[in-house]
């Protein structure tokens, strides 16, 4: 456990040291500030409301998880791991008192502290914002629908994650990772909207899902169904990228084999 | 505790080219400086990557301090501060961030470790500069200063030497005379080069295309053999000849 916990701690600095973090939160408030900027110029030219105080962040919300989310989720992976294994980095972490478990785990651990801070981030500067230009419909309802549907888009995006996870451990070089994840995300969407009565187990699918719990009658039973579709796909993809990433042998790039 | 501190058995590695380690068997005692000499390709990497669990072998298994590498990894490598390969280091981070890293995995390392390791490694002045302005020599004194940092029982070096400059050279080598002297620590040091080894180590292990050759003590070899090269020549060459 010791092991482990350094090895989440290191993870994390070296995500924050990384310039990948600022550029998130930087292309997020662009994202959010458009956002604003166009329901305005709608509002003031147009006359026409698009958006209210509680719904601007919905708003961002849905734009967000199918563009600047997954890509950054996918370009973090590939450095976590892709990129470790190429610049010949992930020796340091792996010669240590920690087993291959343990520095696996504090990865994933740490994408989903990624997805958390980020949709966190966006929630607060989007709700900011929303509240700022709309005030007059805010409610406390509202607000605490904009929580809920934040913190319950973290899941599916985490197992988005774990599926670029396995991606990684199976192709040696990030680029390949890059175009299989944009394939994959586009392809599942595809599927996800021509095979809608199976669009459960396309996960890009389920980046909208919080609307299931925004709904005047909720239905439980679909969302018991859901996070159980969900958390299985997720420990498959776990297990599956586990098992790849123990079973590999740690060279040096360019070494003959 | 047992005073084996390296104990391999019938370890086997063969990659798709044909190279790799085939049945080795081979004990280090602590207190030794063990050097592992050999050309390029003969097995040395290979070796010390499956002695700390970065290549799983086909074969056999290695013992540290009594914990099997394969089976007990996390108590094998408590004892061990290693530099495998080439000294790596994430170029955003730097030297003093580095140690850090490596600090947190064991909670007896403090701040005044880190800056002591910087110091015997010559890398204080640069504590605060980022690794991606650092040379080649410089790199491998991190790498070394990281290897130390825990105070471990066995240090494995994977050609410690390569990279530096004279200076360099010299307080590598007496950095590893005095820790084997003042702290008992117990070397597994691979390099090409015969002068590294007869200046540094007690005992030496000749590979050659993936078997282990020979070994015997610095003392015996110098005593039955004009110099190291003519050792290291005779045992090549009779193993050429098998």
């Amino acid at each position: 456990m010791k092991g482990f916990n350094a090895a989440f701690v290191n993870e994390a600095v070296k995500l924050l040291k990384k310039k990948k973090m600022i550029s998130a939160a930087i292309l997020s408030i662009l994202a959010v500030l458009a956002g604003q900027i166009a329901v305005t110029l709608i509002k003031n030219d147009l006359g026409i409301r698009v958006v209210g105080g509680n719904e601007f962040p919905l708003l961002v919300l849905s734009i967000i998880t199918y563009t600047i989310l997954p890509l950054f989720v996918t370009l973090v992976v590939i450095d976590m791991f892709n990129g470790e294994f190429s610049s010949n980095t992930m020796k340091l972490t792996l010669l240590n008192p920690v087993s291959r478990l343990g520095v696996f785990s504090a990865k994933v651990l740490n994408l989903a502290l990624f997805i958390f801070a980020n949709l966190m981030f966006v929630m607060i500067f989007s709700m900011f914002a929303g509240f700022l230009f709309n005030s007059a419909s805010v409610s406390l309802v509202g607000v605490i629908k904009i929580i809920l549907s934040y913190l319950s888009t973290c899941l599916p995006v985490f197992v988005f994650g774990l599926l670029i996870v396995l991606l990684s451990n199976v192709f040696e070089r990030g680029s390949a990772v890059f175009f299989m994840s944009i394939i994959i995300f586009i392809g599942f969407n595809i599927f996800g909207f021509l095979f809608s009565s199976y669009s459960s187990f396309f996960i890009t699918s389920m980046f909208d899902w919080y609307t299931l719990w925004l709904s005047d009658s909720i239905n439980v039973f679909k969302i018991i169904r859901q996070i159980l579709i969900m958390l299985g796909c997720g420990l498959m993809l776990f297990t599956a990228g586990f098992y790849l990433f123990d079973r590999r042998d740690i060279h040096n790039k360019g070494s003959e084999r | 505790m047992t005073s084996k501190a390296i104990e391999i058995t019938n370890l086997s590695k063969i990659y798709k080219n044909g190279r790799g380690i085939s049945n080795l068997n081979l004990t280090v005692n602590q207190g030794d400086i063990f050097g592992f000499l050999g050309p390029n390709g003969a097995g040395k990497t290979t070796t010390m990557q499956m002695i700390t669990g970065l290549v799983k072998p086909d074969r056999g298994d290695v013992n540290i301090f009594g914990n099997s590498i394969t089976e007990n990894y996390v108590d094998a490598m408590k004892h061990i501060g290693c530099m495998i390969e080439t000294a790596e280091s994430y170029p955003y981070l730097t030297a003093y961030e580095h140690l850090q890293l490596v600090a947190r995995f064991y909670p007896q390392v403090d701040q005044r470790r880190i800056d002591k390791c910087m110091e015997i490694t010559g890398i204080l002045k640069y504590k605060n500069e980022k690794a991606k302005k650092y040379s080649v020599g410089m790199k491998q004194r991190l790498g070394i200063a990281a290897a130390i940092l825990s105070r471990p029982k066995l240090l494995i070096l994977d050609e410690p030497l390569n990279g530096l400059d004279f200076e360099g050279i010299f307080d590598i080598r007496r950095l590893i005379k005095e820790l084997s002297m003042e702290e008992g620590t117990t070397f597994f040091i691979s390099s090409q080069f015969t002068h590294d080894m007869e200046l540094t180590c007690t005992r030496i292990g000749v590979v050659y295309s993936g078997t282990l050759v020979n070994e015997d003590y610095t003392q015996n070899i110098l005593s039955n053999y004009p110099s190291f090269e003519n050792y290291y020549v005779s045992e090549v060459g009779r193993n050429e000849r098998v």
